[in-house]
């Protein structure tokens, strides 16, 4: 679709006059051109001037008319109940998503998981307009007046479109955008911006610290558009920073992974551990693959992988500085563990632990999306995790083995569901240990071997509740005689 | 098993009451007491089970896995005060159930600590005759009720480790242990300190009597197989105790 490509574009003269003019599509356009010579003349003449001013006032179907939303007699687009919309869907344009309302998500605010899921927003409009040829479009800008054609194009480029088709002109229409186009043009140079519509892409998601956009729907037929009807949503797509001093200790068939907590106050909602057993970068990345029709939720931790020229390529690489969240940055810190290894890699000291090779694990990054996680806590004021298992492409656990190496590394979450980065990574063996069973076995003991024991464990407390049951009904049936007894005695 | 067990006591309770329902209430001493037939305990204390006895001095594997000291333990009796004996006291059956953990770090090989907890999960489980002998309380107004308990202890024992309950071969480390066990103890009533608390806690929700508690327990859980675990311990309980 080329740029402003409704075919006519008003020009804005003193008189007022919708003058048309053809602009090839992809063409810059310059706001009002008065070279054309007629044209010229035309403006020149101070009497037609007030001629054009009061045919323009005087004419109801003239697009200035038209034009002005609060005159009160152009088309207008509205969106009832303010409050429940947009909805947020899935990439397949239907299914709703369902926030845990225990997070308190305010409506309008996006996340980079649901950014990178290519999630969608579906509003429900009212549309007053009758005239079918008149478009109902989508323009999005952080800060611009998209009504205004100098906003729209050149010399501004304040706006971009956020559909790439008009929306359906019906009373009731409804309007899906993806997330993905609501950022396509944002992080563009605005004299870049010659394109009005460009398929957003899930590297469009990134580093987005509560940012607001203005969406806005408008009849465009002129230069300045018109019944125009504004809303906005804002996207928090940045993680918290990574903990401090994340270190492990062994034992047989687990780790132990802890960290430091924050000093101060953060968005931290969990932490997520992930672990690599060398293989973690050869899990397949299951959302990407299944839908090749959207950019989506591919994620990977390619360094090459963030062609901002192609959509559906994966979130790619990012440092540290780019992508912690500024309220929470003060409290990431280096690792306290000695032995620092290549790429952030840290060997735990004392063991006779090496990485596992291929390590996929980067200090730094974001976990990618088709990563499984190993183990998380919820809740901020978590420190530690034991992990005994990690996860296969099929989302089986996988138990750890003793005497083989694995790396780990923890993210923080906030509320949004945002990953930070990842902490620096550490590895460590499982190894064997001797428990109390092990010396008690080793010195003779026979006990041990009931299976019955958790079933009876789950069979005290209701059979503690059958007890008191009983006793209850006993001490009714109780009572009951003795007034039955003593109703005896009274007659 | 102890389901078994509990619905069985239940069931024996409810019938021994039915049967004798007015004696309870004979020697009331107070015309406001609502009637009273259950005691409840919140129990506490410490608790070192004779697992190592099993040895005869040979090994000390609980010793060298928990060391020596003891642990704290919680847990709550209710008892059907079934029947009163003329002149003193009331006798009837009791349950109660408990729970302690011994953990410590599971050991490398080279016996240096691990991150990985290696632990003893005791539920000791009794089902006891309980005979309180209140009568100098009610006749003569010493706060002092005695008090000897005798029955039947249990206990549902597990030993856990980084990843679950421990194996050695396949044999999982868990089980029962059974024995007889016994008590004795005295309970100071707290209601001579404030009778008018008393009054209204017994009027308000038919508290009776509140006691301070202290006994003596021996319980001897090491099976008549002898393969038990020996669980059992010797040891001082306290808490309070409430008649209702």
């Amino acid at each position: 679709m080329g740029a402003l490509s409704p075919r006519n574009l008003a020009s804005r003269g003193s008189a007022r006059h919708v003058l048309e003019m053809d602009v090839p599509a992809g063409r810059k356009v310059d706001g009002l051109d008065p070279s054309q010579g007629m044209l010229r003349a035309v403006l020149r003449s101070k009497k037609a001037q007030l001629v054009l001013v009061l045919l323009a006032c005087g004419v109801p179907g003239s697009a200035w008319a038209q034009s002005s939303s609060s005159g009160g007699t152009g088309p207008t687009v509205t969106i009832p109940n303010p409050d429940t919309q947009p909805v947020l869907l899935e990439s397949d344009n239907t299914t709703i998503v369902t926030r845990d309302s225990s997070l308190n998500i305010r409506n309008g605010l996006y996340s980079y998981d649901d950014c990178v899921k290519d999630r969608r927003i579906r509003y429900q409009l009212t549309n007053s307009n009758t005239d079918a040829t008149l478009p109902l479009q989508v323009w999005v800008s952080q800060a611009g007046d998209c009504s205004k054609g100098v906003n729209r194009g050149a010399p501004y480029y304040q706006c971009w479109m956020a559909q790439p088709d008009a929306v359906p002109n019906t009373v009731q229409a409804e309007s899906i955008l993806r997330l993905q186009d609501i950022l396509s043009q944002y992080s563009s140079l605005p004299d870049q911006r010659v394109v009005p519509y460009v398929r957003g892409t899930v590297d469009d998601c990134r580093n987005l610290n509560n940012l607001g956009f203005s969406i806005q729907f408008q009849f465009l037929k002129s230069y300045d558009a018109d019944g125009v009807t504004a809303t906005s949503v804002t996207f928090d797509t940045v993680g918290p920073a990574p903990p401090s001093g994340v270190a492990t200790g062994v034992g047989e068939q687990l780790v132990e992974v802890r960290w430091n907590l924050p000093a101060q106050n953060t968005d931290v909602t969990r932490y997520v551990v992930y672990c690599d057993d060398g293989k973690l970068e050869q899990l397949p990345d299951v959302s990407s693959s299944s839908s090749s029709s959207s950019s989506s939720s591919g994620a990977t931790v390619d360094d090459a992988g963030s062609d901002a020229s192609t959509s559906d390529s994966g979130v790619g690489t990012q440092s540290l500085d780019l992508l912690q969240d500024e309220s929470s940055s003060s409290s990431s810190g280096t690792d306290g563990t000695s032995g620092t290894g290549t790429g952030g890699v840290t060997a735990e000291p004392g063991t006779s632990t090496a990485c596992p090779p291929n390590i996929a694990l980067r200090e730094g990054e974001l976990p990618a999306t088709s990563w499984k996680p190993c183990a998380q806590v919820t809740g901020g004021t978590a420190n530690k995790v034991t992990v005994t298992s990690l996860k296969d492409a099929q989302g089986n656990n996988i138990p750890l083995q003793n005497e083989q190496a694995y790396g780990f590394a923890v993210s923080s979450y906030d509320n949004l569901g945002n990953p930070g980065p990842l902490s620096a990574v550490i590895c460590n063996t499982p190894v064997q240990t001797n428990d109390f069973f092990d010396g008690y076995r080793a010195a003779g003991g026979q006990a041990g071997g009931c299976s019955t024991v958790d079933s009876t464990l789950n069979s005290v407390a209701p059979s503690c509740a059958l007890g008191f049951v009983a006793l209850a009904l006993a001490r009714g049936v109780h009572r009951r005689r003795q007034r039955r007894a003593e109703q005896d005695q009274s007659r | 098993m102890s389901r078994t067990l509990l619905f069985a006591g239940s069931v024996a309770g409810a019938l021994i009451m039915l049967a004798l329902p007015a004696h309870a209430q004979s020697e009331r001493t107070n015309s406001f007491e609502s009637p009273q037939h259950f005691a409840v305990e919140l129990r506490m204390g410490l608790y070192y089970p004779k697992v190592d006895n099993e040895f005869g001095g040979s090994a000390k594997p609980f010793e060298d896995a928990f060391g020596d000291n003891s642990r704290f333990f919680i847990g709550g009796e209710f008892d059907w005060q079934a029947y009163r004996i003329p002149y003193v006291g009331t006798i009837g059956p009791g349950v109660g159930i408990h729970y302690l953990k011994f953990g410590r770090p599971a050991l490398l090989l080279n016996g240096s600590p691990s991150e990985e907890e290696t632990s003893l999960q005791i539920y000791p489980m009794h089902l006891m005759a309980v005979l309180r002998v209140d009568i100098l309380m009610r006749e003569t107004g010493i706060p002092i009720v005695p008090y000897l308990k005798g029955g039947f202890g249990m206990a549902l024992w597990r030993m856990s480790n980084g990843t679950g309950t421990s194996e050695v071969n396949g044999v999982p480390g868990k089980g029962i242990s059974y024995g007889p066990q016994f008590a004795l103890g005295g309970a100071l009533l707290l209601d001579w300190f404030d009778e008018y608390a008393a009054r209204q806690a017994d009027q308000a929700v038919g508290i009776n009597n509140t006691y301070l508690y202290a006994e003596y327990v021996s319980s001897h859980l090491d099976n008549i197989n002898g393969t038990a675990l020996q669980v059992g311990a010797n040891h001082l309980s306290f808490g309070l105790t409430f008649e209702f």
